[in-house]
């Protein structure tokens, strides 16, 4: 048996991760995996870099901000595996909630034009004289931070200038609510179903309906590990696929569940996890649950391929957030940290067909389509 | 470890009071000033923007790591977050990670040796953080005072009707029989020609 660390965030998406240990698939590959369960992104990206950790459970953006040297150590991260697709979602305090009320009552019954009915306030607090709204992310190189960017811009604003953006980890954002800190946050499951549960939030949108199937959280290893231990490698992207698989099949969601609320995994409200994977949108004010029934994808239309075209997505909102000074080459980039040939190497044995490509094109599908006979998921933005 | 005139302010996040007070005197001990014992949580945000540390001092095991790390990012603001980690015993590890501008670590037990060998490991981080502010600062000074000294040298041209070449070693005379800056002569220069 090979032993292999591996460091996760407890967030619904740390999903394959337990599945993998609990149902066996680990095993199965011959490897004896220990879960390190961590506190902050910044603790584990710090562990994955010194060795405390082999791999990791990461917001796929910290793996060019590392790789490119931004905001920490310069250390090239790479990855052969997604951990799926969707998951986060946009809330507002009640109290902001509520003025959008004013200039809105619909607003909850049309997410799409909820940028739009902020901006009204933002311009108004603006003619007032007023401090800025503040949003909240869970870390600067996070797909939170890039889907909030983009949302308030489909409605015209410029988050550098109009809002304060701030970071409070995901299980601080109820807290943060409560003592008035933000007016608004990003965050992913259970933290946004949790934070309206609390009644403490309203969710507005889904990362969904920002990016239909926009790209999450990645396993990441150095390069140097990946070099040096490439069977093992492969061996954890296939286990990790195989319990995406599990997780995807509907008899398992009671079981699946179960495994999340334990303390040492996710550790959240078994009815919050509920309405997490089920894609409900929970909002006790209008007694009924949006259904967004892929508020999180884990295993269909290949959510567990590492498409550079997603490394290349991270890579300009980096450039556009002006987090990376400077010219890159953005496509040899995603190519070094998107291992899309290892995925492909990985799971050779499961006789899955692949499509040969490493990028598709991102924005141009309304609807499911196919590539090389493999079914993929929409990919449009608001 | 000298501490000079100026104190280093430290803000200590611990929600362990025990654990706060120990490393606060430790920290007193050693010349810091601890200018607020706080616990942690969001509310982080609006205090340090308050209290202004030179030096944050953090457990690892708080999510509040990734507030602080996150602020200098994101907002502009300048603290230094020195956060420990608790398995790493290795120097080495732990001065890489400094050198590299990241925070360092700790262990979950504080005594008293280690605190000492914790705070160098921050002091060498604070001093490299200070090294590079002053070399930025050296360097924009020395850019203001070239750009100070053309702009003297244009109106001694242009006003008096010197050659560039004796307009700069009048300029580079003056300084010299008067013991003064350059930058200060052409800034004389200056608010005297320039009415």
């Amino acid at each position: 048996m090979k032993n292999v660390n591996i460091g996760f965030i407890p967030l619904t998406d740390s999903a394959p991760l337990i599945i993998a240990k609990e149902e066996g698939f680990f095993e199965k590959q011959g490897l004896n995996v220990s879960l390190q369960k961590e506190v902050s992104w910044s603790n584990v990206r710090d562990k994955l870099i010194f060795g405390e950790v082999d791999a990791a459970h990461m917001l796929a953006p910290m793996l060019m901000a590392t790789t490119l040297g931004i905001g920490g150590l310069k250390k090239h991260l790479v990855t052969g595996y997604s951990f799926g697709l969707n998951g986060n979602a946009i809330g507002v305090s009640n109290a902001l909630f509520d003025e959008m009320k004013q200039y809105d009552t619909n607003v909850l019954l049309n997410p799409k034009g909820s940028a739009q009915v902020l901006k009204k306030i933002i311009q108004a607090r603006s003619t007032n004289q007023e401090e800025p709204l503040r949003f909240a992310v869970v870390f600067p190189f996070s797909m939170h931070h890039y889907l909030l960017r983009h949302w308030l811009k489909s409605a015209g604003v410029e988050a550098d200038r109009e809002v304060q953006i701030v970071v409070v980890p995901p299980s601080s954002v109820v807290k943060a609510l409560e003592e008035k800190l933000i007016d608004g946050y990003c965050v992913g499951e259970p933290w946004s179903t949790h934070a309206v549960k609390c009644e403490k939030g309203v969710t507005l949108i889904t990362g969904y309906e920002i990016w239909n199937n926009a790209p999450e959280k990645v396993l990441g290893v150095t390069k140097q590990w990946a070099d040096e231990n490439k069977t093992t490698h492969q061996k954890l992207i296939l286990a990790l696929y195989q319990a995406s698989e599990w997780i995807d099949q509907v008899g398992h969601k009671e079981q699946l569940i179960k495994y999340l609320a334990q303390p040492e995994y996710v550790g959240a409200p078994e009815a919050s996890l509920r309405n997490s994977i089920d894609g409900e949108i929970y909002h006790p004010d209008a007694q009924f649950c949006r259904k967004v029934p892929n508020f999180s994808v884990p295993f269909k239309y290949l959510a567990n391929f590492p498409w550079q075209s997603h490394a290349q997505w991270i890579l300009r909102q980096m450039k556009s957030a002006q987090q990376i000074k400077g010219d890159i080459d953005i496509q040899k980039t995603a190519a070094t940290i998107y291992l899309t040939d290892l995925y492909r190497e990985a799971l050779v044995t499961e006789g899955v067909t692949l499509p040969t490509a490493n990028s598709k094109e991102e924005g141009v599908h309304a609807q499911p389509w196919f590539m090389e006979g493999v079914e993929l998921g929409e990919d449009c933005f608001i | 470890m000298a501490v000079a005139n100026n104190p280093i302010k430290v803000m200590l996040v611990d929600d362990d009071s025990a654990r706060a007070a120990l490393l606060s005197q430790a920290l007193q001990d050693h010349g810091y000033e601890v200018v607020a014992r706080v616990e942690p949580g969001p509310s982080l945000l609006s205090k340090v923007a308050k209290i202004l540390p030179d030096m944050i001092v953090i457990d690892t095991d708080s999510p509040d790591r990734d507030i602080l790390e996150s602020m200098s990012l994101l907002n502009e603001h300048n603290p230094m977050p020195v956060v420990m980690f608790s398995d790493v015993e290795d120097e080495s590890v732990i001065q890489e990670a400094i050198r590299s501008g990241v925070s360092g670590y700790i262990a979950k037990g504080v005594d008293q040796q280690r605190v000492k060998s914790i705070m160098n490991v921050a002091i060498a981080r604070f001093r490299e953080y200070q090294a590079l502010k002053n070399e930025l600062k050296q360097t924009k000074d020395e850019l203001e005072s070239k750009k100070l000294i053309d702009q003297a040298k244009h109106l001694l041209m242009s006003q008096k009707g010197v050659p560039e070449q004796e307009a700069y070693k009048a300029m580079r005379k003056m300084s010299m029989d008067r013991n003064i800056r350059m930058a200060d002569v052409a800034e004389n220069i200056i608010s005297v020609l320039e009415w």
